[in-house]
């Protein structure tokens, strides 16, 4: 091999020297020069910085995010110190660690086949075969290298100047992304609301000077980034730090916005340890650092359509955890989190998602690599037949709460259920005294979880698509008693509704939501709410048709016929928790009763 | 809570359980102070009150007053208090055809978060006297199963606790359900055998419902709910064991009330439960039987005859 030396990549160099010297490979004039080029390497593989060539200016009452870039090396720092720290100490917990992290990517990168794969086996394999023979000290480096190497790879970078042109530009780069020869168009012409925002932004506006903001979304498709940042832009509140799934990033100019919005990487394929305490103390530490930010309670997308109910404590806890720290710490800055929901008359990817539901029942076992969202004929498909459809998408914030479950007022102070201001820190008091104690805050995190899941329900906003979905599965259901859920849904075509049938029973439930809407339980779509039913089944229908590989219904002289029942199934799941409700009384009350037992997450 | 330091603990309520507690609170050493309208000769250490405020001076508050009161009590009490105090209630009923428990309406009406119930066969007697006994705190946090037992604990109560609130909740009420249907069997005088399998099918009838709630199926098969049970039946100074016996030959339910004396937990729970339990597709033939003798839609004998023929 060893004329060939030459020939190799810098980065192959210095992981070579590295394997073989240690880190004194960097000291000889060969270790220096692989030093430089695998900088070059690195610095390639790198989302790309725009140079400052101008210093920064931050004006007073800039959002923290802001000043985000000075402080992201620090950041990176404080997190590959804390999670280093945990292990000084207990030599076997850092070896398992270290174990764990190169067992699961050796294993990883050695079924995956791309550019990332040569790289990175060799120092991972390595790594995994040596690790038994290095001492204390260097194993202790070896950790020190791993988590530097996962937190650099995570942390993200935020710049002014792309967030101001990206003000301005996002709704047009949304659509413009996906289809680049409209881009003058978008820029010169108008712009129809693909996506409404609704809810609490007001209060959310006059808090986020304030206090910090944790935002948390219910999950449907990895769409949600792109809609919330569009979101948040137009609703002119402040930018936030969250972490978006690398497949986010492959699109070079989404990823180039991506991660200079805030948007921290996080690769679902890594199952290591380390890996996710990185993840964990990274946003544990913006979150102390006042930064707003953003995570998805539910961990993954919703496989079958249904509003997640069971929510991962994971991240929450760690939030809870930094404020808590912070309030015993005499930094009480409040922090407030807004429980939000991402409502989609046609969900990108949803037939890979009932798909997947269906086959293992709500276990969301494995990431789903190839799906519509991965391939771009799908995404294009899918936002030309969306950007036609106004308030085709509607995110809709919550009324934001404090980690104790209790509301904001228009101050910033926390009012208890029973509407008497409350002093957050007294939640954490022993005997008067400001204590920290885990036990607490872990309990204190399962009851945030139930709070979030309770107010996704309050605010999950009904589509016409959905509404339409679940008149037509409901009378699906009536017709076929006998059956079983997974046998239902195998009746293609087989089942036929009454045009007027199913505009009459698509205006009662209309009526019913609107009721619902006025008692709390839910919210309605402005197209639902101002429609006619006549109108509203006729937009589902168009819908139903053009988008998905598979016609959800089509309609055949007076009839409509039930041709997809599993994408019927996905869609009417948003209303599950108001099923019974919309059909008490009604003949179709005991079928209804069966679609919202069916539905499961 | 910091141990060793006696403390002041609070008491919403002066009936005979509210009276036993101040009186197991003084004897671990701490200082009491009961909320209560009515007089009673308060023993050694043990204040009385009639101030909310003086209630919400005290970090570890018991609620002892029963379910269907705790709607005016707690929001009128919630005014004083804070996210500091601890709260634990002592009752075994529920409220309404959603079957709300007392922790709910607590965290409803006050800023109260760290709340808990205590549940199982600890009854006044017992805890009057400091005669051995048992129970279960059920709360999210750990630092009030502590409190509890710093306030009442003694080396003959033994205090278990669990995470799983409402199932401590739902079983407390459930086993007041059971046990009406045991004093009726027994009333019917229909023997021991009759009486082991319809209390069994109780429970596990009950439990059903407390996972349907919310709770865990174990949570029925420990103190809360088959040690209470026991201790029910066993004791046979339970009033809801003395409604059933009355109930058992045709009296009406008030008269049987007013014969058994204390206050019962919810005349109306068995027919909230049946109801719940209807709706969801649970089985509830054990408590739809009491619901049904207790409104005198039907006789005992027929009911629980019935209830025996089943398979």
């Amino acid at each position: 091999m060893g004329h060939k030396i030459a020939h190799w990549t810098g980065t192959q160099l210095w992981y070579a020297l590295e394997s073989v010297h240690g880190e004194k490979g960097n000291a000889t004039a060969m270790g220096k020069l692989a030093h430089l080029r695998s900088w070059v390497g690195r610095a390639r593989e790198r989302p790309l910085r725009l140079p400052h060539f101008v210093p920064k200016r931050s004006k007073p009452g800039d959002p923290a995010i802001f000043g985000f870039n000075a402080d992201r090396d620090a950041i990176v720092h404080e997190v590959i110190r804390r999670v280093c720290q945990q292990y000084d100490g207990d030599p076997r917990a850092m070896e398992q660690a270290i174990n764990d992290a190169a067992f699961h990517e050796t294993r990883r990168l050695a079924s995956q086949k791309d550019l990332e794969t040569k790289n990175q086996l060799g120092f991972w394999s390595t790594s995994l075969r040596r690790l038994g023979r290095l001492p204390l000290e260097q194993q202790n480096r070896l950790l020190m290298r791993i988590v530097d190497r996962f937190a650099r790879d995570v942390a993200g970078n935020f710049d002014t100047r792309v967030y101001r042109v990206a003000a301005r530009m996002t709704p047009r780069i949304v659509k413009g992304i996906m289809k680049p020869r409209t881009i003058p168009e978008m820029l010169l012409g108008g712009d129809p609301t693909v996506v409404r925002v609704e809810g609490a932004t007001d209060l959310l506006r006059s808090l986020s000077r304030t206090s910090s903001l944790i935002y948390v979304p219910t999950h449907s498709s990895n769409l949600d980034s792109i809609v919330l940042a569009h979101a948040l832009l137009t609703a002119s509140l402040p930018p936030v730090i969250y972490g978006a799934g690398k497949n986010l990033f492959t699109n070079p100019l989404i990823s180039f916005f991506m991660h200079n919005l805030g948007a921290y990487r996080v690769d679902r394929r890594i199952r290591a340890q380390l890996y996710k305490e990185v993840l964990k103390t990274y946003a544990t530490v913006t979150i102390e650092r006042g930064y707003h930010s953003l995570f998805f309670p539910g961990g993954t997308r919703s496989r079958s359509g249904a509003v997640e109910q069971h929510l991962k404590l994971g991240l929450l806890g760690a939030a809870v955890e930094a404020h808590t720290r912070n309030m015993v710490n005499g930094r009480p800055k409040p922090l407030w989190f807004v429980p939000t929901t991402i409502n989609y008359a046609l969900v990108l990817e949803a037939e890979t998602l009932i798909e997947d539901h269906l086959k293992a029942r709500g276990k969301a076992r494995y990431i789903i690599d190839d799906d519509e969202f991965s391939q771009a004929g799908r995404w294009l498909a899918f936002l030309r037949k969306v950007v036609n459809l106004s308030g085709a998408c509607v995110v809709r914030f919550g009324h934001p709460v404090d980690a104790f479950g209790n509301r904001a007022d228009g101050d910033g102070r926390s009012i208890s259920p029973q509407g008497v201001e409350v002093d957050p820190a007294s939640y954490l008091k022993n005997d008067g005294q400001l204590t920290y104690d885990p036990d607490r805050n872990k309990a204190y995190t399962h009851e945030l979880g139930e709070l979030i899941a309770s107010e996704y329900k309050h605010n999950t906003v009904v589509m016409f698509s959905q509404l339409v979905a679940h008149v037509m599965f409901r009378h699906l259901v009536a017709q076929t008693p006998e059956l079983d859920l997974f046998m239902r849904l195998r009746h293609r075509g087989e089942v036929a509704m009454p045009k007027q049938q199913l505009i009459s029973e698509v205006a009662e439930a209309a009526r019913r939501l609107d009721r619902l809407e006025a008692q709390g339980a839910i919210r309605v779509s402005y197209r639902v709410r101002h429609k006619t039913a006549e109108d509203i089944v006729g937009d589902a229908m168009a819908a139903f048709d053009g988008y998905h590989t598979h016609r959800m219904a089509r309609r055949v002289e007076q009839d409509i016929v039930l041709t997809h029942p599993p994408l019927l199934y996905f869609y009417q799941n948003r209303l599950h928790h108001v099923a019974e409700a919309l059909a008490h009384g009604t003949r179709v009350e005991a079928a209804a009763r069966e679609t919202a037992r069916a539905t499961g997450w | 809570m910091v141990t060793g330091k006696p403390s002041s603990v609070a008491v919403l309520g002066g009936g005979p359980f509210g009276q036993a507690l101040a009186q197991a609170i003084v004897r671990a050493g701490n200082r009491v102070v009961v909320w209560t309208r009515g007089g009673w000769i308060a023993p050694e250490g043990v204040q009385q009150t009639h101030d909310l405020q003086r209630v919400a001076g005290c970090e570890l508050i018991f609620v002892a007053v029963p379910s269907e009161r705790t709607a005016d009590c707690i929001p009128q009490l919630g005014q004083h208090l804070t996210g500091e105090h601890l709260m634990v209630h002592v009752s075994r009923g529920l409220l309404g055809s959603d079957l709300k428990t007392v922790t709910e309406v607590i965290r409803e009406h006050s800023p109260s978060k760290r709340v808990g119930v205590l549940a199982g066969p600890l009854v006044a007697d017992a805890l009057r006297k400091g005669a051995p006994a048992g129970a279960v705190v059920g709360s999210r946090f750990p630092e009030v199963s502590r409190a509890v037992r710093e306030a009442i604990g003694g080396p003959k109560l033994q205090l278990h606790s669990t995470e799983d609130v409402i199932g401590a909740e739902v079983a407390a009420a459930a086993v007041g359900v059971v046990t009406v249907m045991a004093g009726l069997v027994s009333g019917l005088g229909l023997g021991h055998a009759a009486l082991a399998v319809l209390c069994t099918r109780g429970i596990v009838e009950s439990s059903q419902v407390g996972v349907a709630r919310g709770g865990e199926h174990n949570t029925f098969m420990g103190l809360a709910g088959l040690g209470d049970l026991i201790s029910a039946i066993t004791a046979r100074d339970r009033p809801e064991l003395s409604l059933g016996h009355a109930l058992s030959d045709g009296t009406s339910v008030h008269e049987a009330a007013r014969e058994a004396g204390t206050h019962i937990e919810g005349t109306q729970l068995a027919a909230h439960i049946a109801a719940y339990a209807k709706r969801r597709g649970i089985p509830h033939t054990i408590t739809e039987g009491v619901a049904q003798v207790v409104s005198n839609h039907r006789p005992a004998r027929e009911v629980v005859h019935q209830l025996l023929a089943q398979s």
